[in-house]
């Protein structure tokens, strides 16, 4: 009876954020549809280049349904949306999903990894500063947070690249593989995932070195937020009464530390974590750019200065309902943290 | 319900001592997993004589009938041929073709082809290829396609043998031909989509896009929208390669300036293209191995003036900016650790380019008849402030821009300067009304003729774009340009557009600053005639980089 109670609550709450979300994606599938046309620039001008004539530019404005009333060209994007089907880009001439098959997995590739370094570093340092509070290793840790969040990912990219590439020559700067290999079959677009179902581990190797540089600078600034988030809220359990009780009680300090003060403290890490990993996804385009990392963002910036409607469009859905489900999962998470939060919200 | 003070020592005592040993074992794993990488520090570096790796600003378009910019010029140069190519220095030179005949009216061109030539899939090429790539081209109607609308028909006389005939006379027709990429037919025709062309349905254009149909000295092997274009050595290309041509080139987008700094630093660049900012270039020149080159392709910087629109609708006004402006100020900018990034203009065409007039002045600065020249206008000393935009991705033009506002300043012009992104600017120039008086740009030849340059710039019909953002009216220049069209004379050509150059400079549509050399950087063990001896320079977009021509290693 309390499982299906319990089943039923999840339902309920898993419900709701669909709806939520399905409701975002419409607004911001209008929103992007009517911006993208609203931004200055002819695209069909933009694609035929200088030497077009007047006639050749109304033509491709022609084959692009821009002479259609907007409705119409919205209802048509809506229909082939659905069909996964975008269109086609003035920028490669090629289907736009045929682009995003192949920058979305490198994009998600680097948000994960670098949301990896974030949640796995951030949690443990700001779980060793709350739990050294004011001592050297909080300090140290307090700084550098503050170092990291100070300063912008782009320019992590290029400190990390002048240290560890452009003196030292250890990792590299550029790309996901070295020329010398060929890529693992795809499955996941993943290059580090499809290598290991290969059992390529050379091609591994240097896929997790190419991620190195653009993982890490892209994660510093989350990290450092993770952290001092961390610190703050275990801080705030470490001086509860329950904390006390079970110091009293003749706990170690590890399992006052996991059990009791870093669990709670995990809810609001855990919700800003969802935030940065799928804000990653949009906001990589300049270590992206940096690094050459071939991933959406780049690409989505690039459709954005050469007026490419369908790209524009196909980006920022791409990442819109990715940000609404990674959000759906992070509730989930969370909910499952704290039944409280699934309890009222079933309500 | 305290803790114990021994309880409370003992963790004070434990805790500490634990992290400074996990951090000395964090320290000691990352110095380890660092370390551990140095036996592969060369392992992106290439051994030389194998490899060419050149920076590109964006991807190409594969398709050589659709694209007008520098990086699908590149593609087509190296992946198709023509019946004309460009040639070193200047004009053009036989290539599919091996002679043409033009009857005594100049409409009917015969062109004799070559039998010795095979596409990459090894179909033997012929006239009826020729004739495919017009059509496809005029029925497309994108790139270049303009500059083929004169030819009322053309026929296949024989497997090695076509003719044009004209609807009227038109002296950059032969020029033209180095934009018309000859595709294999057969292999378009069998690769055709869907479409809105009838029966060859989308023309093959999908195909074309990612693969290559053609007979150049380079195959397309790898076409990555976000990361590189790669091409191989067609061994059988009928022009032959230089003994030490690379046999796979690689065209690598978007790599920023610290990061091809880094690259070449590593040698894992042979050569940068695309334009970098004078520190990096310094940096590089100073980097042993590494040279710097130049790469002149017909280009020119200008500001153009707004003939339509206050204060420059008035001569005198233009004639006041083109004399108040700091010129040797912006040759002081060009120097590159040495290497000139552009040469003082003589007028509107450049250097190098038929018509060009070696007797003509360069700009030079003179406040005083700059004062005088505004005060003969009708706006006197009331001279409203000009308006002046500027590409924002293009760093070193702002440089030039705040050069030009310090200028103005001293004969007491106000200048706005507005930095806009490219796709705003081009939106701005599309008509007279909403373009600025001052557009910072750089222009060039699309085609070896001086009239691809000309015509798109001043003729009154040419659509507006960037090239004709000074909204020239003149029907002097008009029937200069008509006229040139019709000349077929090469040296009475070649007079006629010396004095439409006058005309033209006299009118002053344009402060003329310099005709654009773009610094490049190379390895030293790559060898690039045309970027290193600017006589052999081949003054078209992107005719620089004929893979074909260029070595890699010691030399042999």
């Amino acid at each position: 009876m309390i499982r299906r109670v319990r089943l039923a609550n999840v339902a309920a709450f898993l419900a709701a954020r669909v709806g939520a979300g399905l409701l975002v994606v419409f607004g911001v599938s209008v929103l992007i549809f009517v911006l993208a046309r609203a931004m200055p620039g002819d695209p069909a001008r933009l694609a035929l280049g200088p030497a077009a004539t007047a006639a050749q530019v109304e033509r491709l404005r022609a084959d692009m349904g821009l002479d259609e009333p907007l409705l119409y060209q919205y209802v048509t994007f809506v229909a082939g949306a659905l069909r996964l089907d975008f269109g086609t880009s003035l920028f490669t001439n090629r289907p736009v999903i045929a682009d995003l098959a192949y920058g979305f997995p490198a994009s998600l590739e680097l948000a994960l990894a670098a949301g990896m370094v974030m949640t796995i570093f951030g949690i443990l340092l700001g779980a060793v500063s709350a739990r050294f509070q004011n001592r050297w290793p909080d300090n140290v840790s307090r700084i550098l947070s503050l170092i990291a969040v100070a300063m912008p990912n782009f320019v992590w990219a290029l400190i990390l690249m002048l240290l560890f590439a452009y003196w030292a020559e250890l990792l590299p700067v550029s790309g996901r593989l070295s020329e010398r290999l060929q890529a693992p079959p795809f499955v996941t677009g993943l290059v580090t995932v499809d290598a290991v179902l290969a059992g390529q581990w050379a091609t591994l190797g240097d896929a997790l070195r190419h991620l190195a540089l653009p993982a890490v600078s892209l994660s510093l600034p989350g990290l450092a937020q993770v952290a001092r988030l961390t610190r703050t809220n275990m801080v705030d359990v470490y001086a509860r009464p329950y904390t006390e009780f079970a110091r009293a009680y003749g706990f170690s300090e590890r399992e006052i530390s996991v059990k009791w003060a870093l669990r709670p403290a995990l809810i609001p890490t855990f919700t800003l974590l969802g935030m940065q990993i799928v804000a990653l996804l949009g906001n990589a385009f300049l270590v992206e750019t940096v690094f050459a990392w071939p991933g959406m963002a780049r690409y989505g910036v690039e459709a954005i200065l050469r007026k490419d409607l369908n790209a524009i469009v196909a980006v920022v859905m791409i990442v819109s309902v990715a940000f609404v489900v990674i959000n759906i999962a992070i509730d989930l998470c969370v909910s499952f943290i704290d039944p409280r939060i699934r309890l009222q919200s079933a309500r | 319900m305290t803790q114990s003070p021994d309880r409370d020592l003992m963790v004070r005592l434990a805790g500490p001592r634990s992290t400074r040993r996990g951090a000395l074992m964090a320290l000691a794993g990352t110095g380890l997993g660092l370390a551990l990488p140095a036996g592969w520090r060369q392992a992106e570096a290439q051994p030389a004589g194998s490899t060419i790796r050149m920076t590109e600003s964006t991807l190409g378009e594969a398709d050589p009938h659709k694209p007008t910019d520098v990086p699908s010029s590149i593609l087509m140069f190296n992946l198709y041929d023509f019946l004309i190519r460009p040639a070193p220095g200047g004009g053009v030179s036989p290539s599919l073709a091996t002679s043409w005949e033009v009857s005594g009216d100049g409409l009917t061109y015969t062109f004799a082809l070559r039998d010795d030539v095979r596409f990459h899939d090894g179909k033997p090429f012929t006239s009826e290829d020729v004739v495919f790539s017009l059509r496809r081209m005029q029925t497309m109607r994108r790139g270049f396609a303009g500059l083929f609308e004169v030819i009322r028909s053309a026929e296949a006389l024989g497997p090695h043998r076509v003719r044009f005939v004209l609807a009227r006379n038109y002296a950059p027709f032969l020029a033209s031909f180095a934009r018309l990429a000859i595709v294999n037919s057969v292999l378009v025709r069998a690769n055709q989509a869907a479409g809105t062309f009838g029966e060859f349905g989308d023309y093959g254009q999908a195909f074309l896009s990612a693969k290559d149909g053609g007979s150049g000295p380079y195959v397309l092997t790898r076409h990555e929208a976000q990361q590189e274009t790669v091409m191989t050595k067609f061994a059988g290309h009928f022009m032959g390669h230089d003994p030490r041509a690379a046999e796979t080139v690689r065209l690598r987008f978007g790599l920023q300036p610290p990061t091809v700094r880094t690259m070449m630093t590593r040698r894992e660049l042979e050569l940068t293209r695309v334009s970098l900012p004078p520190e990096i270039l310094v940096a590089l020149a100073r980097t042993p191995g590494i040279s710097l080159g130049q790469d002149r392709a017909g280009s020119m910087f200008q500001f153009k003036l707004n003939m339509r629109r206050a204060p420059t609708d008035d001569v005198e006004v233009r004639r006041a900016i083109s004399l108040a402006f700091d010129y040797a100020g912006q040759a002081a900018l060009l120097d590159v650790a040495g290497v000139a990034a552009g040469i003082p203009s003589r007028g509107p065409i450049p250097s190098g380019v038929m018509g060009y007039d070696e007797a003509a002045p360069t700009g030079r600065r003179n406040l005083d008849a700059a004062k005088a020249a505004l005060a003969r206008s009708k706006y006197g000393a009331n001279v409203p402030p000009l308006d002046l935009i500027f590409v924002r991705e293009f760093a070193q033009v702002e440089r030039y821009a705040l050069l030009f506002q310090r200028s103005m300043a001293d004969i007491g012009l106000r200048v706005n300067v507005l930095p806009i992104p490219w796709a705003q600017y081009q939106q701005t120039i599309t008509t007279a009304e909403s373009t600025p008086n001052v557009c910072c740009i750089y222009v060039g030849l699309t085609t070896p003729d001086v009239d691809s340059l000309l015509w798109t710039s001043y003729h009154s019909t040419s659509p507006a774009t960037y090239f004709s953002a000074q909204w020239m009216n003149d029907p002097e220049v008009d029937r200069g340009l008509e006229a040139g069209r019709t000349i077929l004379n090469t040296e009475q050509r070649a007079a006629h557009y010396r004095a439409l150059g006058k005309r033209i400079a006299d009118l002053v549509p344009a402060v003329f600053c310099y005709d654009q050399i773009n610094v490049i950087a190379r390895q030293n063990y790559v060898s690039a005639p045309t970027l290193t001896d600017m006589r052999t320079s081949v003054p078209l977009l992107g005719g620089n980089y004929q893979f074909r021509t260029m070595g890699v290693g010691a030399p042999s």
